[in-house]
């Protein structure tokens, strides 16, 4: 019996951290989906090349996250690892962290017509084999066009 | 100070290249910080704390870049780069670098 007491807590932990950490996910998904729809106007590209236009202003501006998986996630990415799947979570985990980080860039450059040249990075954040979490960093150049 | 991360300044004109300029700054993690992490680590979301250390550690590398551009006399920076290396457990540095020009 006393040998279950931590087998009950491990499961328990990993119930609740897949039906917690799946909700928020969803939660955030949504929130993404939204704000891409309003900032839909302000088109971040991987060009270099401005429009052929007078020029009034330009902005460095970045935009990052730094994002937590579960513990469910981390459960299922080690089991995967045995095998050699695809780990659809940690997909969805990456995904999140740079349209999260495009999208704070594009809040930044508010009232600009275009961000060239957007590169977006990401770091593990952790020790050694652990991952405490995932950053994604985007930066690019805002323009401001004449009117 | 314009600073982008293009070969040129849209619009301007450079008239001297001034060469590389860099500025970088190494943090920690704070562990007390760390506690409230490890909470998020079990259920998920956004680390608040570390995205905010993260930006002013850039933010930091960036402003340090700029008063070395200033010191050589630039007055806008081009094609800037971020990079970030592990180096010790539990710290990163941030590095951040561009060529320091002059434009009218």
């Amino acid at each position: 019996m006393q040998d279950l007491i931590p087998w009950g807590i491990w499961i328990a932990l990993f119930v609740f951290s897949y039906f917690f950490g799946t909700y928020k996910e969803k939660v955030h998904f949504a929130n993404i989906v939204e704000r891409e729809k309003a900032l839909l106007l302000l088109p971040a590209s991987s060009m270099k090349c401005p429009e052929d236009r007078a020029v009034v202003k330009t902005e460095l501006v970045m935009g990052n996250v730094v994002i937590a998986g579960d513990f469910f996630k981390q459960v299922v990415a080690q089991l995967a690892s045995l095998f050699g799947m695809r780990i659809s979570v940690a997909e969805a985990l990456m995904d999140r962290a740079r349209r999260e980080a495009v999208l704070r860039m594009k809040e930044k450059a508010a009232g600009a017509d275009a961000i060239l040249n957007v590169r977006v990075e990401s770091m593990k954040i952790g020790e050694r084999k652990k991952i405490t979490g995932i950053e994604a960093m985007a930066c690019g150049t805002a323009i401001y066009y004449a009117k | 100070m314009e600073i982008t991360n293009i070969e040129t300044i849209p619009g301007k004109r450079i008239t001297t290249h001034f060469g590389l300029v860099c500025g970088s700054t190494v943090r920690s993690k704070n562990a007390f910080k760390d506690i409230g992490a490890s909470f998020k680590n079990i259920f998920g979301g956004e680390l608040k704390t570390y995205t905010h250390l993260l930006d002013e550690s850039r933010q930091e590398a960036i402003s340090r870049m700029i008063e070395h551009a200033t010191s050589l006399g630039a007055n806008a920076i081009v094609n800037v780069r971020f990079a970030t290396s592990d180096v010790a457990a539990g710290a990163a540095e941030i590095y951040i670098y561009g060529t320091a020009v002059k434009v009218e």
